[in-house]
């Protein structure tokens, strides 16, 4: 049963700070160049995510030239725990350095797919392309989307036709988190890297599939 | 990509062609016979006290934990002696241990390979009698625990750990130890490869701690996801992970000349270090350039600007990252990658936008005597993150922080502390003012133009101001000479952020002085002239920008170069100095 795909849709995300972590440098964070696959994924599943859609990233078009700032903040060293509220963030704090990115703006390309079993009878991608494309226009979502780290709110807009990618931002990215693979439930989880190439603004993103395979066969 | 960059580099200069040796200091060997009786404690060290440098099988990363090295390590290990603990009671005693993982490892190979020579090592080491042999050889207080030592067996001219069969065991050995370890795809190298469940450490990073410490590191659950432990947060090879810190531990190293052998120290806490993907003598002349010693100046009188002039490799990779230590963590506070020929060209600009004054001397000036210029009189620096960005700025062709403006402007207000550092000092202040407005762009404006030496056709209102402060001051210093508060000390801060409220005082001050001072009448008319520049309706503003006083100190200090210069070449007599350029 071949699974039925959505069209492509370009949404503009943009915003004053973003960091998108590498794994290598997460206790002192330094972000990666540009949005990775999975932090657009977050971005759009924040405006429309069901358990019947996968969405998939294809294209992240840079507009804004990569400019780079640095901060320190106080963080904490352990996990919020659900159910325990007499946790006293001045007895475990962390300074922790961030080399974030600024004034970052974004064109997504993505599209989705149906999740074959999950969707009921009444679903089809007719009917979650126009939700998403509603809820993108009024400014709806689930959650407020953000840039890499939740503190670094996103703004979200349909992108209109005349934008164009950075073309003078040429970079190879070098290896780059593309997203996690979760593998069954219960089982053990994966990060998975892929090549990145920033071609004339353009940050052409590979399938699953072809990702899976560069990282040593399907799970 | 600074891993990768760095991996590659350690590959390119060789630092890791043998991942299973390194090469150490070795301060002693321990000769025995062949039956493993100790003849003596032979020192390598040479004439300054250090010891010769040798291949030793690498060292295992350690911090609490007991892991000893293979036939050479440190004193604690190889004889089981630490003199800290031995002096401090209460302390647990971790020799016995130390000296059983040593000995273990060579029991292991001996039961593998039976070399005469490792049977005398092992022999030496199980004899409690023969190791204090050993260590009463040096009285109690030379011994400080760190000396590393290695063995030699015999008349053999070769070390135990250089013998072809042991050599081979220790192969064969670490071999195996690496095929336990989980595989993955490294995320430095994109290669398949043993992924590292903890990084080497880096060593001489500034406020990180002495024993070193990592720039990859997952110390708290917080750093942590999806349940990953240590190195699996970010899979690494070991050969990657080995790598990029011998790249970084040897840009760290502690040379001769500087206290990082391709590093700049910022601040108290940050050091930035770069390197290429081209040649070494590159990079020493870039070094030469951001951060001089005393030598690389005079080289400098000799040569300017050598090694900045194009040249074919100006398409290779320069690459920088400044680090600062966070106790047992180690933090990237900038990155960037740029060309060399960039770089270069950047750095000249930095250079010329820094220059002031025809008479001064237009050498590289060493970063940290910039920022000294321009630090709190209490020796507290700048914030942290102002001198990288100030170097970040220089390097990339950035406007400067902001910070650096202000700071400069703060420290112009103090009457000077030090009459001799005074004019270097503040020359120096003004020259970055001026780089600072050279590159500031305000809104949607031209960036100024500001010249290295006096602009007399600059009618800029804040510029005209500047030098007719220093004319006045001219006239008070020519009226009344030794002065215990000039009206520099007084008022140039005010002079300078509300220039309303001092101006008509000092003019009607200078009036006075004039008629008093031997060159007044030549100093009235010059200030005559700079008055004619200012709008004859409101010549004095009632507030100035930051920016704007930046622009006031840069004119009163073009001033003020030009009363010296004009006195420089008739230095003969005070007097004789006179109006012959008008």
């Amino acid at each position: 049963m071949k699974t039925a795909a959505s069209k492509r849709m370009r949404v503009r995300a943009r915003g004053p700070v973003a960091c998108f972590t590498r794994p290598e440098m997460k206790a002192e964070r330094v972000s990666y160049e540009v949005m990775t696959p999975s932090a657009a994924r977050g971005v759009l599943e924040a405006i429309l995510w069901k358990p019947a859609i996968r969405w998939h990233i294809h294209e992240i078009a840079v507009l804004a030239e990569v400019r780079w700032t640095s901060f320190r903040r106080n963080e904490v060293n352990s996990r919020a725990v659900v159910g325990k509220f007499d946790y006293a963030a001045d007895e475990d704090r962390a300074q922790r350095n961030t080399v974030a990115l600024r004034d970052v703006d974004y064109l997504i390309t993505a599209s989705f797919s149906m999740v074959p079993g999950k969707s009921g009878p009444e679903d089809n991608v007719r009917k979650f392309e126009e939700m998403f494309e509603r809820r993108l226009e009024k400014g709806q979502f689930f959650q407020a989307p953000y840039l890499g780290c939740r503190e670094f709110a996103a703004r979200v807009e349909p992108a209109s036709a005349d934008l164009n990618p950075l073309a003078s931002e040429h970079r190879s990215l070098g290896l780059m988190f593309f997203d996690f693979d979760f593998g069954e439930p219960g089982g053990t989880v994966r990060p998975l890297f892929f090549e990145g190439r920033l071609d004339r603004g353009v940050l052409q993103v590979p399938t699953r599939d072809e990702v899976l395979k560069h990282n040593g066969g399907l799970s | 990509m600074m891993l990768t960059a760095l991996n590659d580099y350690a590959r390119e200069r060789g630092l890791v062609d043998d991942p299973l040796y390194e090469t150490k200091a070795v301060d002693f060997l321990i000769r025995l016979d062949r039956k493993g009786k100790l003849l003596g404690l032979e020192p390598t060290q040479d004439e300054k006290g250090r010891g010769i440098p040798m291949s030793i099988p690498r060292l295992p990363p350690r911090s609490v934990n007991v892991s000893a090295g293979f036939l050479a390590d440190n004193t604690k290990y190889v004889l089981g002696h630490d003199p800290e603990t031995a002096s401090r009671e209460g302390k647990a005693n971790k020799g016995v241990a130390r000296l059983a993982a040593f000995l273990k490892l060579v029991r292991e190979a001996l039961a593998d390979v039976d070399v005469p020579e490792l049977r005398a090592v092992e022999g030496f080491l199980a004899n409690d009698a023969a190791r204090a042999k050993a260590i009463a050889e040096r009285s109690a207080e030379e011994w400080t625990g760190a000396e590393m030592l290695a063995f030699k067996v015999g008349d053999s001219t070769e070390l135990v750990h250089e013998l072809p069969d042991v050599r081979a065991w220790w192969e064969r050995r670490s071999q195996k130890v690496a095929s336990l370890g989980k595989k993955g795809l490294c995320l430095v190298s994109g290669k398949m490869g043993v992924l590292a469940d903890t990084h080497p450490k880096l060593k001489n990073v500034p406020s990180a701690q002495g024993a070193g410490a990592s720039l990859v590191s997952f110390n708290a659950s917080a750093f942590t996801s999806h349940g990953f432990e240590q190195g699996d947060n970010a899979p690494v090879s070991q050969q990657a992970a080995l790598g990029y810190t011998a790249a970084l531990n040897d840009l760290l190293r502690k040379s001769d000349e500087r206290r990082f052998r391709q590093g700049i120290q910022l601040g108290e806490d940050s050091v930035l270090v770069f390197w290429t993907n081209s040649t070494a003598e590159q990079e020493s002349q870039l070094l030469a350039m951001m951060d001089p010693t005393e030598a690389d100046v005079r080289r400098f009188v000799e040569a300017p600007f050598r090694g900045v002039e194009p040249s074919d490799l100006d398409t290779r990779r320069f690459y920088a990252v400044t680090l600062a230590g966070n106790s047992g963590r180690v933090a990237v506070r900038d990155w960037f990658q740029t060309s060399l020929g960039e770089v270069k060209q950047n750095l000249r600009r930095y250079f010329a936008d820094l220059r002031l004054g025809d008479s001064a001397p237009s050498g590289p000036v060493p970063i940290w005597r910039m920022l000294k210029a321009v630090e709190a009189p209490s020796g507290r620096g700048l914030t942290p993150d102002v001198s990288t960005r100030m170097l970040g700025a220089a390097l990339r062709g950035h406007p400067f922080p902001r910070q650096l403006l202000s700071a400069a402007l703060d420290r112009l207000r103090l009457p000077p502390s030090d009459d001799k550092l005074e004019r270097e000092q503040l020359r120096l202040r003004v020259a970055l003012i001026k780089a600072y407005l050279i590159r500031h762009r305000g809104d949607n404006a031209a960036p100024l133009e500001v010249t290295v030496s006096l602009d007399k056709s600059n009618s800029s209102q804040p510029y005209v101001l500047g030098r007719l402060f220093a004319v006045l001051e001219r006239l008070q210093g020519a009226a009344l000479k030794d002065l215990n508060a000039t009206i520099r000390d007084r008022y140039f801060g005010a002079a300078s952020r509300n220039p309303v409220t001092v101006f008509p005082r000092l003019l009607q001050l200078s009036v006075h002085h004039a008629s008093k001072a031997d060159s007044g009448a030549r100093l009235e008319r010059q200030k005559g002239e700079v008055m004619a520049l200012l709008p004859p309706k409101a010549p004095f503003p009632s507030v100035l920008t930051l920016e704007e006083q930046g622009l006031f100190a840069v004119g009163y200090y073009h001033q003020r170069e030009a009363f010296f210069a004009k006195r420089a070449p008739s230095e003969g007599g005070p007097s004789s100095d006179d109006s012959s350029d008008d």
